[in-house]
């Protein structure tokens, strides 16, 4: 019995000790952690609207649950964030629109697909198609690489829907 | 003096991934390029190296039926807190060593250094042979990276992992001729066979000179 308490206490201490330990890491760590994660969604949102100053996350409705972010350039448009399940795995995406509708900005941030086949719509090519779309005339899918393009397209199209609620273009 | 010249010995004779065969599905999972390698092995550096320092140094008072919980309360939380400040000051690691950064906490490596080393020798010999298998850890995952990267890409390549400057490029293989399979889980087991191999075939060599003198 007294074997066990003995045990138990110093199994106790050395948790204790090692919580401790990792508070005062996280305290330190958590701040900068933080800032890291602005900073790299600042990052991408400064490609789309490179002369933008103020960024600012807004509230939506997304009815179609593929829109996860939006956020305002400050009079320039709107930046989605948005997920669709691609052909092998989940793609992430950002699609910017200005005030006029017209698509600005596309860049994918995750995506893994097949190599030359559907990783093709991460590339410049779709980019530029995607850029020369607008609210009303959305983009088409890419040939030869149909099921992960008709993924974004469902996304832009869902976006869309979202865009239209915040901006009166 | 004899400490110094096992530490380099031992690199290639006590490898620990290629001779003993630990730490093998982080080696083939993560080295796909030289940046994640060097991340990788120097985190498991520090880990394995301060685990084996506080092992070595509680050993005398650790209760011999709770150890191995003891070692992994230690080895969890020197874990968690390099994982923290990766996160914080070498955000691109953290990218892309994803799950497997956490993961060093089930590195084999380190809990089977602290039962069979740390804990029956004392700081300065366990310091050492955690630096020692550290270090042989970061050499193997670089071996690795560097054969991957060269078939595969063509380029071989290391960025700072603080501010992702760009330090080295070295463009090898042109486009036509890259084996994009060595990215893939395959050549990871491709590669690791080719150096195991060439590592038993020097241990064996050296084992037979030993055995004629």
């Amino acid at each position: 019995m007294k074997k066990i308490i003995s045990l138990t206490l110093f199994l106790a201490l050395a948790s204790a000790l090692a919580g401790a330990v990792l508070a005062g890491v996280n305290s330190i760590t958590a701040p900068i952690i933080e800032e890291q994660k602005i900073a790299a969604v600042k990052a991408t949102l400064k490609e789309i609207f490179p002369s933008a100053t103020e960024f600012a996350e807004v509230k939506f409705e997304d009815a179609s649950g593929k829109v996860n972010n939006v956020y305002e350039a400050k009079g320039q448009g709107f930046a989605l964030k948005v997920t669709v399940q691609g052909y092998k795995d989940i793609i992430t995406f950002l699609i910017g629109y200005d005030l006029n509708g017209e698509a600005v900005g596309f860049k994918v941030v995750s995506i893994n697909d097949t190599p030359g086949i559907g990783m093709r719509i991460g590339d410049q090519e779709f980019a530029d198609l995607v850029i020369g779309s607008s609210v009303p005339t959305p983009v088409d899918t890419l040939a030869g690489a149909t099921v992960s393009s008709a993924a974004v397209v469902k996304g832009i199209e869902a976006a869309i829907v979202v865009f239209k609620t915040l901006a009166e273009y | 003096m004899k400490t110094l010249g096992n530490f380099l010995l031992n690199l290639l004779k006590e490898n620990p991934v290629f001779g003993l065969y630990l730490g093998i599905c982080s080696t083939l999972a993560i080295t796909t390029n030289l940046d994640n390698a060097i991340g990788m092995g120097v985190s498991v550096l520090i880990v394995l190296t301060i685990s084996n320092i506080m092992i070595s140094s509680i050993r005398k008072i650790t209760p011999d039926e709770i150890r191995i919980p003891v070692y992994i309360i230690v080895i969890a939380t020197l874990t968690k807190a390099i994982e923290l400040l990766i996160k914080a000051f070498a955000p691109t690691i953290d990218a892309a060593l994803g799950v497997y950064l956490p993961l060093i906490v089930v590195n084999c490596i380190i809990l089977g250094r602290a039962e069979a080393y740390a804990s029956k020798n004392n700081i300065w010999k366990s310091t050492l042979d955690g630096l020692n298998m550290g270090l042989a850890y970061t050499l193997s995952l670089a071996a690795m990276s560097i054969i991957r990267q060269i078939l595969a890409d063509g380029v071989l390549s290391l960025n700072n992992p603080f501010n992702s400057t760009l330090i080295f490029e070295i463009n090898i293989i042109p486009a036509e001729y890259r084996i994009a399979i060595f990215k893939e889980p395959i050549g990871a087991f491709l590669t690791f066979a080719f150096l195991a191999a060439g590592v038993a075939a020097i241990q064996n060599a050296t084992a037979k000179k030993a055995e004629v003198k």
